[in-house]
C-alpha cells in the first residue's frame, strides 16, 4: 500500500521522503489548485523529480484544477516538459484536459478527487477516457471504495487524513462570488470555516415545523480527517494508495504525517497487529504536535454525521508543539545549525523528529549567529547555531515543547 | 424555437402552464424527486401524475452519488425509463454512464462544474444522439458561451432568471442547528419540504446567502437570483436556445405573476421590472474570478521563470546588514562577482554582484553559501542566475 504525501515545495517534499513517503504530489505554478502555495519553477520540478527517483519516491504532479479555454491552451508544452522529466503520473479533474492531451500525453492520468468520483459507474466513464487510477471522493467508504476498485479494475486512491471541504470537491464557488476567487483554479478564500448566524425564512406556504436553537454556528466547518487507526482497514479491503491532505500546510506536517502513518503501514503490513495496536497511540500524539481541528473518520466507515462538523473557532490542542525550524547540519563541529521558523528562547525545550524511531529532546542552552555572537531569541527565517552533544542528522524538524 | 426549463415549487402549478402557451417557446416543466433531487419540488410518487401531462417529461436527478445511493437510483431509473421519451436530467457522471448504457431513455446533463469547451464537447460525444442538452454553469461569459456553441452540436442551456447555487454539501449541515416537530424522534432527519434559512457571516463581504437542506445534503445559494433576461436575445445569438428560469423558491401565490413576467422578457417585451426580487447579473460581461486569477501570486513567479532567469535557491538570512545566507540548489558552486537577481516576496526584484565570503555547509542536495550584505534584500526572496540568452 502506498503512503502519498503533499508536497507543497521542496522543503516539503524533502521532509516526505526523509520522513517515508512512497510517494508525493506537486504542482507547478499554474493549473495545480493551490495558487496560495510555494509550488515548484519548472526548474524545480525537474529536481524534485530527480531526487524523488533517486529515493524510489513516485511523483504526482497535479494539474487538477477546472480550466478555462485558453488555460488548457498553454498546457501542452508543460505536459511536454513533465513527459520529458519522467513524472510518474498526472493528476487531472477536468475531463476537458483528459481529452486534449490524450493524443500526446505518455503519462498515466489519476483522476482528482475534485472531480468527485464516487461510484464503479462513473469509474467506468473515466476509465474509457483513458484514466488509471481512481482518487475517490472524500464521501466514498472504504466498502465502497473497494468496491469501485473490483467494479472498475482501476487503482483506488483514498484520502486518510487532512482537512476536509465541506462541499462536494469542486462543488463550492462561493469564493468566486464573495472575492472573484476560483476555488476550482486554486483561489479558495476558506469561507466553510467563517461564523454564520441565521435568520429562518418563514413562507405562508411553508409548513417547517422547523425551529432554531442556535442562532450563530461555524457550522460549514468541518473537522479534520484521522484514519490512521483504520490502516488495518485499509489493508483488509485493498486500498492501493493512502493520501494525506495539505499541500499548504508546513513541512513539519509532512513530515510528521509521514512518520506516522509509515509506522503504521509498515507495521500492519507485516502482520505485526498487536504492535500496532500499542503503538496506536504515540503514533497518534505525532499526529496531535501541529494545529488541527478535532479528527474524524468522516465518511470512511459511515457516512460523514453532525459529529463530523467542526463547530468551533480553531484552538489550541492539548499536545501540540510549535514547529520552530530545521537542521542544516554541523558547522564548526560543535554546533547544530538551525534554519529558524519561529521564535524560541533560550533555556526552551526543543524536540528533534528523527526520520524514524525516538525522538530527542533537548534543553537550549545557547543560541549563536555565525560569527558566534550570542542571541536572545532568534528570528524566523534566519539562520543560528545551538552547542549540541548529540548528532543530529540534516533536515530533521525542531519543535518547541510547550511547558518545556 | 426556444426553451424554458421551468422549476416550479410544486407539481400542482403544472396545470396552469397551459394558459402561457406561446409561439416559438416550448415550456418545459422539470420534476425533481425530492428523494433523489437536491432540491425537490416533488416525490417519486408523483411521477405518474406528471407523466399525464402532454409535452416533454424531464426528471431531474441532479446529486452526487456514492455507490449504494446510486444503486437504488439506478434501478428506480431502470423502472420509470420504459416511459416514452423521457429525458433524466442529471449531474452525475456515473447516473449518466448507466441511462446510456442501461435504459433507452434520453439525458440531458448538468455541466455544472465544467468550465471549458473541450470538457463539454467530450460529454457530448460520449453521449452521441441521447444526450439531447448540456446545461452550462452560471460562470460562463459570453466569449467562453461562443466557444462551447461552436464546437457542440447540441442544445446548449443557460441560466435565465434564478438562484444560483454556490455550495453544495452532501452532509446536512441545517438540521444540528434547530428542532424538526415532524420528526421528533430523530431530528437529524430532514422534513418533508426541507429547511430554508438565511446565513450571513460577518466575515464575508455578503449580506447573507439562502440555505437549503434537503434529504441529498445542503446547499448554499447566492444572496440574490441570477437574472439574464435582459440578455435573452444576445445569448441567442451566442447560441443558447435553452434557458433554465427556476422558481422553486418563489412562495406558490406569487409563482405564476412573476412567470408572467418572466416570460414578457422573452416576448421582447423588456420593459418588466423584477424590483420584488433583488438580482444580479453574473458573469456574462466579465468573469471577475478569471481576471484575478491571472494576477495570483504564483503567475508572477512563473513569469520570471519563464523569461529564462536560472533559479538558484531562496535567501534564508539577512543578518544584521551583515551577511545573507543562499541555500543554493545549483549544481555549480557560487562565487564572488557572479550577477544574481533577488526576486524579494513582495515581487520587488535587486540586481547585484555577490560577493561569497564562505560556503558554510555542502550536501548532496544544497549547498549553503554566507554572502556579503545587499541593501533591498530580504529573508525568503528566490534567487536568480540572470537570463543572457
Ligand atoms: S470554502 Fe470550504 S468548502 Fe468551499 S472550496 Fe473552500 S475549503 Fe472547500
Amino acid at each position: 500500500m502506498e503512503l502519498l504525501i503533499p508536497a507543497g515545495n521542496m522543503n516539503k517534499l524533502k521532509s516526505a521522503v526523509q520522513y517515508g513517503a512512497n510517494a508525493v504530489y506537486l504542482s507547478g505554478q499554474n493549473f495545480g489548485l493551490r495558487e496560495a502555495s510555494d509550488n515548484f519553477s519548472l526548474e524545480q520540478l525537474r529536481e524534485a523529480v530527480e531526487y524523488c527517483h533517486a529515493h524510489q519516491v513516485k511523483s504526482y504532479i497535479t494539474l487538477n484544477g477546472f480550466l478555462h479555454d485558453e488555460d488548457i491552451l498553454h498546457v501542452k508544452d508543460y505536459v511536454n516538459f513533465l513527459n520529458q522529466i519522467k513524472a510518474d503520473a498526472l493528476i487531472i479533474s477536468d475531463l476537458g484536459l483528459i481529452s486534449f492531451i490524450s493524443e500526446f500525453n505518455l503519462i498515466p492520468i489519476h483522476l482528482s478527487t475534485q472531480a468527485s468520483c464516487l461510484n464503479s459507474s462513473a469509474g467506468q466513464f473515466w476509465k474509457k477516457h483513458g484514466v488509471k487510477r481512481l482518487i475517490l471522493g472524500r464521501e466514498t467508504s472504504l466498502a465502497e471504495a473497494s468496491e469501485i476498485k473490483r467494479d472498475t479494475g482501476l487503482e483506488v486512491e483514498l484520502f486518510i487524513h487532512g482537512s476536509m471541504c465541506m462541499s462536494y470537491s469542486g462543488n463550492c464557488t462561493i469564493s468566486n462570488f464573495t472575492q472573484g476567487r476560483d476555488s476550482n483554479r486554486g483561489g479558495c478564500a476558506q469561507s466553510c470555516r467563517f461564523e454564520y448566524s441565521f435568520k429562518e425564512v418563514n413562507e405562508k406556504n411553508n409548513e417547517d415545523k422547523f425551529s432554531l436553537e442556535k442562532s450563530k454556528s461555524y457550522f460549514m466547518s468541518s473537522k479534520d480527517l484521522n484514519g490512521i487507526d483504520l490502516i488495518p482497514e485499509y489493508y483488509n479491503y485493498k486500498i492501493d494508495s493512502v493520501k494525506v491532505e495539505g499541500r499548504m500546510k508546513s513541512e513539519f506536517y509532512a513530515g510528521l504525517t509521514a512518520k506516522a502513518y509509515r509506522e503504521a503501514i509498515d507495521l500492519v503490513g507485516a502482520g505485526k497487529t498487536m504492535e500496532f495496536n500499542q503503538r496506536l497511540p504515540i503514533l497518534n500524539n505525532y499526529l496531535n504536535k501541529y494545529s488541527h481541528r478535532s479528527y474524524t473518520h468522516a465518511s470512511l466507515l459511515e457516512k460523514a454525521q453532525v459529529d463530523s462538523i467542526y463547530d468551533e473557532r480553531e484552538s489550541e490542542v492539548e499536545g501540540q508543539h510549535n514547529y520552530v525550524g530545521k537542521s542544516l547540519g554541523l558547522y564548526k563541529d560543535n554546533y547544530l545549525m538551525m534554519s529558524v521558523k519561529k521564535k524560541f528562547t533560550i533555556g526552551c525545550l526543543l524536540e528533534f523528529h528523527l526520520f524514524s524511531g525516538e525522538n530527542v529532546t533537548t534543553k537550549v542552552g545557547e543560541i549563536l549567529d555565525l560569527d558566534l555572537e550570542r542571541i536572545e531569541k532568534p528570528k524566523p527565517s534566519s539562520v543560528v547555531l545551538i552547542p549540541l552533544n548529540d548528532k543530529i542528522p540534516n533536515d530533521v524538524l525542531i519543535s518547541l515543547v510547550h511547558g518545556g | 424555437m426556444y426553451r424554458i426549463s421551468l422549476y416550479l415549487s410544486s407539481i400542482d402549478l403544472i396545470k396552469d402552464l397551459a394558459s402561457f402557451e406561446a409561439a416559438g417557446i416550448e415550456i418545459v416543466p422539470i420534476l425533481s424527486p425530492r428523494e433523489y433531487s437536491r432540491q425537490g419540488n416533488s416525490s417519486i410518487k408523483d411521477v405518474g401524475q406528471y407523466l399525464n401531462f402532454k409535452g416533454k417529461k424531464v426528471i431531474e436527478l441532479d446529486g452526487l452519488y456514492t455507490e449504494d445511493e446510486l444503486h437504488e437510483i439506478c434501478h428506480w431509473v431502470k423502472m420509470v425509463s420504459h416511459q416514452d421519451r423521457i429525458h433524466f436530467r442529471v449531474k452525475d457522471l456515473g447516473l449518466l454512464y448507466f441511462i446510456l448504457k442501461e435504459t433507452n431513455a434520453y439525458a440531458e446533463f448538468l455541466g455544472e462544474t465544467y468550465n471549458n469547451s473541450f470538457a463539454i464537447s467530450t460529454i457530448a460525444k460520449f453521449g452521441e444522439r441521447r444526450i439531447t442538452l448540456i446545461g452550462l454553469s452560471n460562470e460562463y461569459s459570453y466569449e467562453m458561451i461562443e466557444k462551447v456553441t461552436s464546437r457542440v452540436d447540441k442544445d446548449i442551456e443557460y441560466m435565465g432568471f434564478g438562484p444560483n447555487l454556490i455550495f453544495y454539501s452532501p452532509r446536512k449541515l441545517l438540521s444540528p442547528l434547530g428542532k424538526v416537530d415532524n420528526f421528533s424522534d430523530d431530528s437529524t432527519k430532514t422534513i418533508d419540504k426541507g429547511i430554508n434559512l438565511m446565513g450571513k457571516s460577518e466575515e464575508s463581504p455578503h449580506k447573507g446567502f439562502m440555505l437549503h437542506e434537503g434529504s441529498l445534503g445542503t446547499l448554499m445559494y447566492h444572496p440574490k437570483y441570477l437574472n439574464n433576461l435582459n440578455e435573452i436575445f444576445q445569448l441567442i445569438k451566442f447560441g443558447i436556445h435553452s434557458f433554465k428560469v427556476d422558481l422553486r423558491m418563489i412562495r406558490a401565490i406569487d409563482t405564476l405573476p412573476l412567470l408572467e413576467n418572466i416570460l414578457k422578457f422573452f416576448k421582447k417585451n423588456q420593459n418588466e421590472t423584477l424590483e420584488n426580487y433583488p438580482h444580479f447579473n453574473g458573469y456574462l460581461r466579465k468573469n471577475k474570478s478569471n481576471k484575478i486569477f491571472h494576477k495570483l501570486k504564483n503567475r508572477v513567479f512563473e513569469d520570471f521563470d519563464l523569461a529564462g532567469n536560472k533559479f538558484i535557491g531562496k535567501c534564508i538570512d539577512v543578518h544584521n546588514q551583515k551577511y545573507i545566507l543562499i541555500e543554493s540548489f545549483n549544481k555549480d558552486p557560487i562565487c564572488s562577482l557572479d550577477i544574481a537577481q533577488f526576486l524579494n516576496p513582495n515581487g520587488k526584484v535587486i540586481k547585484a554582484s555577490l560577493e561569497v565570503q564562505e560556503c558554510i555547509h555542502q550536501s548532496f542536495d544544497k549547498d549553503i553559501y554566507r554572502i556579503r550584505f545587499i541593501k533591498g534584500v530580504t529573508p525568503m526572496s528566490r534567487v536568480y542566475f540572470e537570463n543572457l540568452g
